[in-house]
Parts: C-alpha cells; sequence; structure tokens
C-alpha cells in the first residue's frame, strides 16, 4: 500500500515537473523576444528604453542560463507568484482563484445532475438488461455523446433565453446563469456515468454476496440498497474524478459561450491575446489539478476496495 | 478459439463470403457504417454535387429561408448552406481521421511492447498512461496553440499528444490475455523473435477491440476539433468548417436558427454514425465471448 | 417410508421437477425430485457434481438463477407451499425460516460492508431492531460460532478473514434469525482439512442446541459418516437411494451409490471429488424413459435386466425400514457379487 502511494507520488511529482518546464519554455519557443515578454509580465509598467531593458535582463537574470531561470521561475511559482496578466495587468494568481470557483460550481453542478440522472438510469437498464428499455437507453446515451456542445448550448439559448426569455443567454449573475451551463455540461458525463453505471450494476447483481443477502430475506431493492450501490459505486468514483478534472480547466468551449469566467475561458482569453503569464499559469494550475485529483482518487479507490488493497 | 479462428478464415474465402460476413455486423454496426459511408461519400465528392459553389456570395440572396432553389436556406453573405454544409466536414473529418490513425497506431505499439517487456518498462509506461489519461485534451490543444500557433498540424499533434493512452491501456490488457493463449507459447517456444510474434500473433488477435475503440474516439475527436474550429483556434479562414459555420451563425440565429442547426446537425450525425458502428463491435465482441463460454 | 407420507417432515420437497430455457428448448436438471427433511436431522444430500444437488438447494430458498423455473412439484415448509407464496411472503420465509451456506464464504460476504452488519440483517429484518438493539446478539453469536475477539471482528471486512473465519461468519449470518433450517451447500469443500471437522461441530452443535434442521450438501462420504443421520443420493436430478446413514453407508442397495462408495474408496482426492465411475451425469439428462444410470450401471448386465431398465423407469422403493431405492435390481443383487 505504502509503496503504492510511494510510486504514485513520484509519478505525480515527476508530471509536475515536465509541465512545469514546458510551461516555462512558452515564452521561448513562441514568436517575440522571450526577455521582452518577460519583462512584461514581471513590470508594473512596460519598459521600451533599451538600456534600463539591459538593466533589467542583469538585474532578472535573464541572460544567465536557462535552467538558473526556470529554477528561479519555479520558485516563484510555488510561492503562487505567476507574473502580471498582459491585458489586465493585475497578478495572475487572484484572477484563478475566482477563476477557479466558477468551474468548480459548474463543474460540481454538472456532475450532480449527471450522476443523479445516471444511477436510476443505469440501474434501471442493468435490471431490465436486454430488454427495450435497457436498448433505449443505451442508444441514448450514445446520442448524448455525440452532440456537440457548442451546438446544443446555442440552441437552448435560443429557446430559452431568446424565445422563451426564462434564462440568461449568457455572462454570470446569479444562480440562474448557472442553469444552461450546467445543463450543457452535464450530457456527456450523463451518457458515461449511465453506461459504467449499467455495466457495474449487472457485475453487482450478478454479485455471490447479492445472492447470499438476497438468502437472507433482504429484497430485490432492499438488497440493492444495502450491498449494491455501495459496490457499484466505486467504478462510478473514479469516473467522477476523471470527468471532474476535465471539467475543471476543460470546458473551455462552454464557459466560452455563456461567457462564465472559469479557467477554461480564462485559458481561451490568455491563448487569444497571447498573454503569456496567465497562459503557463492556466496550464501549470489545470494540470496540477487534474493530475493531483486523478491521483488521490485512485489511492481512495485502493483503499476503499479491500481487494485491490490485498493485491497491492 | 484457435479453432473458431480458422474457421473463420475459411468461411471468408468462400463465395457467399460478403453476405456472411454482413450477417455476422451488429444491427448498429450496418446502421452506422452505412451513414458514415454516405458522409465520407459526399464529403469526396462535394465539388462534384455540391449545387453551388459553397464560397460564392450573394449579397442579394443573403438570409433566406429555405426554399427550393436553396433546401437549407442562405447565410448572411447570400451563400447557400448546403453546399457550405456538405462541403465544411472535409477539415474536421480529416483532422479526427488522422488523429485517431496516429493514437490508434501509437496506443498499438506502446501497449503491446508495455506488456510484452514487462518489468520496468511496462511499469513506467503504465504510469505515464495513469496520469496522461487525466490530461483534458483541450487544455494540451491549448498548450500546443499557444506555442506552435493554430492549425491542423497543431490540433493533430495536441489531440495524439494524450489520445492514445486508452489505447495503449487496452492493448496491454489484450496482449496480456493473447499472450497468454497456447499459439504463442509455442511461438515462443519456436524462438520467434518479440516482434515478429507482436506482428503476426498479437496484434491480428486484438483488432476487432482497438477498432470498437477507435470508432468510438473518433465522434469524441471529431467534436472537439469542431469545438476548436469553433472558437476560432482550428481551421482559420479563410477556409471553413462546421464549427466556424457554427460560431458565425450565433449571430444571426434568432432570425436563421438553420444556420446553427444545420452545422451542428451535420457533426451531431457524423459523431453518431461513427459511435454507432464502435458500440456495435463490442456487442459483437461481447456476443463472441459469450458464445465462445457457452460452447 | 416415501416423501409424501412423511408425517414429520419439516421440509418437505414432493415431484420437484426444474428446468431452464423455454418451454420449447427445455434442460430439465431436477425431474420428480422427492425429499423431506425433519426437525433435529441432519440429512446428507450426495451425488457427483451436475446430479442437481446445488438446484435442489436454489429451488428451496426460490433463489435459483435467470433463466430456471419450477415447472411441477411442491416444496412445503411445515405444511406451507413455497412455491405458492408470493415474493414479500418468500422473504419473510428466507433468512428467518429456511437460511443457507454456501461453499465459497469469502466471496458471499459484500467487501465493502462489515462482518457484524451483515450478520445482523436477517435478525433486524425479522424482529424489526435497531443496529444498537442488534449489536450486543450480533456478537453474541459471533461469540458462539467461535469467532475470537467479536467486538472487534465484528467491524472487520471479508478480506480480513480466513476461509474458516469466513464460514463462521456466514454461519452466524445464517443463524441470526433463528431459522428452522438450513441448507449448507458444501459448505466445507473449500476448506482445510482441521477447519472442516471444526464447522462440522459447530453446525452438529447448532443442531444439537436448537433442534436445527439441515439440509447438507456434499461430494465428501467421510463428511456424511461423521455429521449426517439420514443420506438421499442423487442421480441426474432425481434421488435414486435413501436411508438412515449408517445403512446406506454400510450396505448401499443402487448401483450408484455402490460405485460412489467405491470410487470415494480408492481414490481419497483432495478435494472430495469423485471422478472414478465412468460416465457423465450430464447425459443422463437427456433420458427419456429407463433409468437414468443404465447407461453406466454394471449391474444391469449382470442381472440381464437391460431391456426393463431402458424401457422402465424403477421406483423408489423400500429396501428395509426407511431406506429406499430406486433400482430394478433391489432384492436380486444377491445372484451376482456386486460390491
Ligand atoms: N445456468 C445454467 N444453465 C443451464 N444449465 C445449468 C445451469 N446451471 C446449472 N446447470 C445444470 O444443472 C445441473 C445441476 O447443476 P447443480 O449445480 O445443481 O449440480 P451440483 O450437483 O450442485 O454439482 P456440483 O457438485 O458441481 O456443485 C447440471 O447438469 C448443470 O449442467
Ligand atoms: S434400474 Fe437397472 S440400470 Fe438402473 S441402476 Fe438398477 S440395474 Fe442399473
Ligand atoms: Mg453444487
Amino acid at each position: 500500500m505504502l509503496n503504492f502511494i510511494a510510486k504514485r507520488f513520484v509519478m505525480l511529482i515527476l508530471t509536475l515537473v515536465v509541465v512545469s518546464v514546458l510551461a516555462f519554455l512558452i515564452p521561448y519557443v513562441g514568436d517575440g523576444d522571450p526577455v521582452r515578454i518577460i519583462l512584461r509580465s514581471r513590470m508594473a509598467d512596460e519598459v521600451t528604453d533599451p538600456a534600463m531593458i539591459a538593466a533589467l535582463t542583469r538585474e532578472l537574470g535573464l541572460d544567465r542560463p536557462l535552467s538558473e531561470q526556470y529554477l528561479g521561475w519555479l520558485w516563484r511559482v510555488l510561492q503562487g507568484d505567476f507574473g502580471l496578466s498582459f491585458t489586465t495587468r493585475t497578478p495572475v494568481d487572484v484572477m484563478f482563484l475566482h477563476a477557479l470557483g466558477v468551474s468548480l460550481l459548474l463543474a460540481l453542478g454538472a456532475l450532480a445532475v449527471a450522476f443523479l440522472l445516471a444511477i436510476p438510469l443505469g440501474t434501471a437498464a442493468a435490471v431490465k438488461r436486454g430488454r427495450a428499455f435497457d436498448h433505449a437507453t443505451s442508444f441514448f446515451t450514445q446520442a448524448l455523446v455525440a452532440i456537440p456542445e457548442y451546438w446544443i448550448a446555442p440552441i437552448l439559448i435560443l429557446v430559452f433565453a431568446i424565445y422563451l426569455g426564462v434564462l440568461p443567454s449568457a455572462g454570470w449573475h446569479d444562480w440562474s446563469s448557472m442553469i444552461l451551463p450546467v445543463i450543457v455540461l452535464s450530457l456527456r458525463p450523463l451518457a458515461y456515468f449511465t453506461q459504467v453505471a449499467r455495466a457495474s450494476m449487472i457485475d453487482v447483481l450478478n454479485a455471490p454476496y447479492m445472492m447470499a443477502a438476497r438468502a437472507r430475506g433482504l429484497g430485490v431493492s432492499a438488497s440493492l440498497l444495502a450491498h449494491g450501490l455501495r459496490n457499484a459505486m466505486l467504478p462510478i468514483m473514479t469516473l467522477f474524478s476523471l470527468w471532474l478534472t476535465s471539467l475543471l480547466g476543460g470546458s473551455i468551449v462552454v464557459e466560452a459561450i455563456f461567457a462564465a469566467p472559469g479557467m477554461g475561458w480564462l485559458l481561451y482569453d490568455a491563448v487569444l491575446n497571447n498573454d503569456v503569464p496567465l497562459i503557463q499559469g492556466s496550464i501549470v494550475v489545470i494540470v496540477a489539478l487534474a493530475v493531483i485529483i486523478n491521483t488521490l482518487t485512485d489511492i481512495v479507490y485502493v483503499m476503499l476496495n479491500p481487494a485491490v488493497k490485498l493485491m497491492s | 478459439m484457435t479453432d473458431t479462428t480458422i474457421i473463420n478464415s475459411t468461411v471468408i474465402r468462400e463465395p457467399g463470403r460478403v453476405r456472411r460476413w454482413l450477417a455476422d455486423r451488429h444491427l448498429l454496426t450496418k446502421l452506422g457504417a452505412a451513414c458514415f459511408l454516405t458522409i465520407l461519400l459526399l464529403l469526396l465528392l462535394t465539388p462534384l454535387i455540391s449545387p453551388y459553389d459553397p464560397a460564392a456570395q450573394n449579397l442579394l440572396q443573403k438570409l433566406k429561408w429555405p426554399s427550393a432553389q436553396h433546401w437549407l436556406g442562405t447565410d448572411q453573405f447570400g451563400r447557400d448552406v448546403l453546399s457550405r454544409v456538405i462541403h465544411g466536414g472535409l477539415f474536421s473529418v480529416a483532422v479526427a481521421s488522422i488523429t485517431i490513425i496516429l493514437c490508434a497506431v501509437i496506443g498499438i505499439v506502446i501497449g503491446a511492447v508495455s506488456a510484452r517487456k514487462g518489468g520496468i518498462v511496462d511499469e513506467m509506461l503504465m504510469r505515464l498512461v495513469d496520469l496522461l489519461i487525466a490530461f483534458p485534451d483541450v487544455v494540451v490543444a491549448m498548450f500546443f496553440i499557444a506555442t506552435l500557433g493554430p492549425g491542423p498540424v497543431t490540433l493533430i499533434i495536441a489531440l495524439t499528444a494524450v489520445g492514445w493512452t486508452p489505447f495503449a491501456r487496452m492493448m496491454r490488457g489484450l496482449t496480456l490475455e493473447v499472450s497468454s493463449r497456447e499459439f504463442i507459447e509455442a511461438a515462443e517456444a519456436l524462438a520467434c523473435s518479440r516482434w515478429f510474434i507482436i506482428w503476426r500473433h498479437i496484434i491480428p488477435n486484438t483488432l476487432g477491440p482497438v477498432f470498437a475503440m477507435a470508432f468510438l474516439r473518433f465522434g469524441h475527436k471529431l467534436i472537439t476539433v469542431g469545438g476548436l474550429s469553433f472558437l476560432g483556434l482550428g481551421v482559420q479562414p479563410p477556409a471553413s468548417d462546421w464549427g466556424t459555420m457554427l460560431a458565425d451563425a450565433r449571430n444571426y440565429m434568432d432570425r436563421m436558427p438553420w444556420l446553427v442547426i444545420a452545422p451542428g446537425l451535420a457533426i451531431f450525425i457524423t459523431a453518431l454514425s461513427v459511435t454507432m458502428i464502435g458500440k456495435g463491435l463490442e456487442f459483437e465482441r461481447n456476443r463472441e465471448r459469450r458464445e465462445s463460454e457457452t460452447t | 417410508m416415501n416423501a409424501q407420507q412423511d408425517d414429520e417432515a419439516l421440509l418437505r420437497i414432493s415431484g420437484l421437477r426444474v428446468g431452464f430455457g423455454s418451454p420449447k428448448h427445455r434442460l430439465t436438471v431436477l425431474d420428480g425430485l422427492d425429499l423431506s427433511l425433519r426437525k433435529r436431522e441432519i440429512l446428507a444430500l450426495v451425488g457427483e457434481s451436475g446430479s442437481g444437488k446445488s438446484m435442489t438447494a436454489l429451488a428451496a430458498m426460490r433463489l435459483l438463477p435467470q433463466g430456471a423455473a419450477v415447472t411441477a412439484g411442491e416444496i412445503r415448509l411445515d405444511g406451507q407451499d413455497l412455491i405458492a407464496l408470493d415474493d414479500k411472503a418468500m422473504n419473510k420465509v428466507r433468512g428467518a425460516r429456511i437460511a443457507m451456506l454456501y461453499q465459497q464464504p469469502k466471496i458471499m460476504l459484500d467487501p465493502t460492508a462489515t462482518v457484524g452488519s451483515q450478520v445482523a440483517e436477517a435478525m433486524r429484518l425479522r424482529w424489526n431492531l435497531s443496529r444498537a438493539e442488534a449489536r450486543p446478539k450480533v456478537i453474541g453469536l459471533l461469540r458462539d460460532v467461535g469467532i475470537p475477539e467479536p467486538e472487534l471482528r465484528a467491524k472487520s471486512y471479508s478480506y480480513q478473514l480466513s476461509g474458516g473465519m469466513a464460514q463462521r461468519v456466514m454461519i452466524a449470518a445464517a443463524l441470526s434469525a433463528e431459522p428452522e433450517v438450513l441448507i449448507a451447500d458444501e459448505p466445507t469443500t473449500a476448506l482445510d482439512v482441521t477447519v472442516q471437522a471444526q464447522i462440522l461441530r459447530l453446525l452438529r452443535k447448532k443442531r444439537d442446541e436448537h433442534g436445527l434442521a439441515i439440509l447438507l450438501i456434499t461430494h465428501d462420504l467421510a463428511i456424511v459418516s461423521s455429521i449426517a443421520d439420514r443420506v438421499a443420493v442423487m442421480y441426474a436430478g432425481r434421488v435414486v437411494e435413501q436411508g438412515p446413514a449408517r445403512e446406506i453407508l454400510n450396505a448401499p442397495s443402487h448401483p450408484y451409490t455402490q460405485a460412489l462408495l467405491r470410487s470415494s474408496l480408492m481414490q481419497a482426492k483432495e478435494d472430495g471429488r469423485l471422478y472414478a465411475i465412468p460416465g457423465h451425469v450430464a447425459a443422463s439428462h437427456s433420458m427419456t424413459c429407463g433409468c437414468r444410470f443404465q447407461p453406466r450401471c454394471t449391474l444391469a448386465g449382470q442381472l440381464g435386466i437391460e431391456a426393463q431398465c431402458l424401457s422402465d423407469e424403477p421406483r423408489l422403493e423400500t429396501v428395509s425400514a426407511a431406506h429406499e431405492s430406486r433400482c430394478w435390481g433391489k432384492g436380486r443383487e444377491g445372484r451376482v457379487h456386486a460390491v
């Protein structure tokens, strides 16, 4: 067990190092003068005087070897200092806090909707395996996966904001601005959760301990509640965390359509404006969150699942 | 298992083989394949069949509702929407196809090598997969766009960079499973080289599930590529595809919902048809498994 | 004594027929099974793999696998026909009146639930107890089945238990609501020999203390001789011989029982499985008339009664008091030295 955690931890650190190196290198591989880009990210005012630039270059160590510069950058990043955004001239780390809150709200909302619908749907499909309801559910989930969010989102805006006028079309004002993005974001997780819920429910329904529970006098639904759900939940939990990480930074299209100021939108804006410190910061933060959540899930999964624990 | 393989290959040499082969396909596979092939044909034959030049502007005819001349109406520049929809899939479908093929090939090789080599190689590769699989692919795409600039090559590199991981993971499992069968042991006893075994025995025996996964993932890639085009980070003007059409149409959608609905529907149907193929292949495989278990 | 006439029977199965598949493609696995279990009795059900022992147990619990159904017969518990009960009423019978033990105790325990909660289940259902009310009883039960430190063990999970411990837990869970009948399907097959003996002693103790009736399914004739009061021998979905354990073991009447005994004496296989009888049970399931053991029977040839054996099915008939056998050759063995 400790061995397993240690291994995952080493991999986690390695990934973070690699990602941070890649992010650090962005100003050096793009077009444009790296020194000027970096100065712009560190100084409150634009520096144009060549003498000043030369002085600052020496002072900030921008003439040192790349490895030294990287360590300096990393040190600042570890303290939360990603520099100043080119467009807003404010520290990038402050922008992240707000954006992360928005993305987290959207992600958790979408996953909650997906989860609450998928569990009964998947369970019902498992119980009615091979019958019409099962086939219909299977097709429904396939269709959900195939829906582009940049198609369904405008359609929903058209219907609920423009034609019916009951929901805001975009922006971030109150809870009502969350509804449409949450619905759009929930569709694909809903499909995958349903498929996994169905599969793991089928496993569970055939599990010997379920029969033993029936033999102790529990009815079908009582045994499902007492023993089925928890066991079926393990695979869904892994999927849940995968989707959480994916939605935290990856809901760029939806956040852009609904003008929801989350991590994805921040990154998109940064790329459009070539806002280097913001790009670097977003990528490091999103990927770090993704791999940390993923690693933690794996560890929790192993701890919760006695059979896996025994093997490792 | 070896027996059925032999039987299958003799069946294929018989005259009625196409019909037999078709009869073995799941309904979903057949429907999806019919749909997808039609779409591909339309995309490839565009210049021959599209009623209008998709780029031809006609400002007198702009923003028209569907009519006998323009089945799907016209857009803000008076261009024929039907022609543009037929034309507009080429970029997304091409980028997604190339990506998925690269992902599958890389995943197959890494998965097979990982399983056959075992030990530290296996351990390292699989930990790499564990971590990469958690990377949101749009974010990876953003990184590459920020460094390489937008365009098809960037998209292909970006989506392949993490897209190979599920293939590798699945291939590794399949390889381990196949390796435990007798004919591999026999090949090993005959001192066949590692690559020969992978090439001659393992890859042919694992292609089915790999194809299923490739089709299932293809839809997702298609939607991602369209999404990046929608954001202006994929295909670059003056070229256009379904994603950019959707983005352009948003300003007119209250007046002309068709402009939004048509290109989105095209993506949806294409993605759904490949997903159906993938699901159908998966069902076929499960059915085969069940049959080989009961007999 | 026939099953139908046994008035003392607590659990009585008569004419039970169980099949897989649809009416058109039916595979009959139990065909006219008669069996009766009395209070305070340990009845051993023996027979080769595939003879239908587990199906009998599952039918009695009304927990047949998907695709299998009871197509004829009765299962009466204290006179009440279980097959006629609706699902709700049957839930009240399971656990509270008939309980079951299985061959693989570890996989029969929910890996994510504590041992104690599973032991508490049946009693909480029967007497409507809260978790707290059940707790002391659960610990008492665990102690009673020989689990050391029951307070601690109640909080543990199945993966922390050895096979023997898990089977003790299963026994505690089965007896949780004080049922009258326990059906134990090869409860010791997966366990070490020393643990086997302990579990069997525990079962006998439960019988002695509570008057529990036990239907013990087993391959192992050593177990039969050590614990069973009566034995029923199953072949191809029906009982071919039954009677007091000592009589069946010492003076088996049916050629199949004789073969079974002989093979178990000749090869003491570790897992208790019997291989020595040539041929398979499975093929016999498909026979429509005649004695199902005929294809594998040597006695028929020796007695020269193959024609009769092929065309007509023998009935269960009395050999001696309380000992019945289903064979045309019954009483004619003297003419050859069959054993
Ligand atoms: N799911 C199933 N579908 C079809 N036939 C089945 C199924 N399960 C069991 N059978 C058949 O039912 C018959 C009786 O099986 P059962 O499990 O009761 O035998 P058993 O006496 O318990 O054997 P064992 O000693 O191996 O446990 C067997 O011939 C078997 O082939
Ligand atoms: S009835 Fe005939 S075939 Fe059947 S066991 Fe007796 S002698 Fe053998
Ligand atoms: Mg059995």
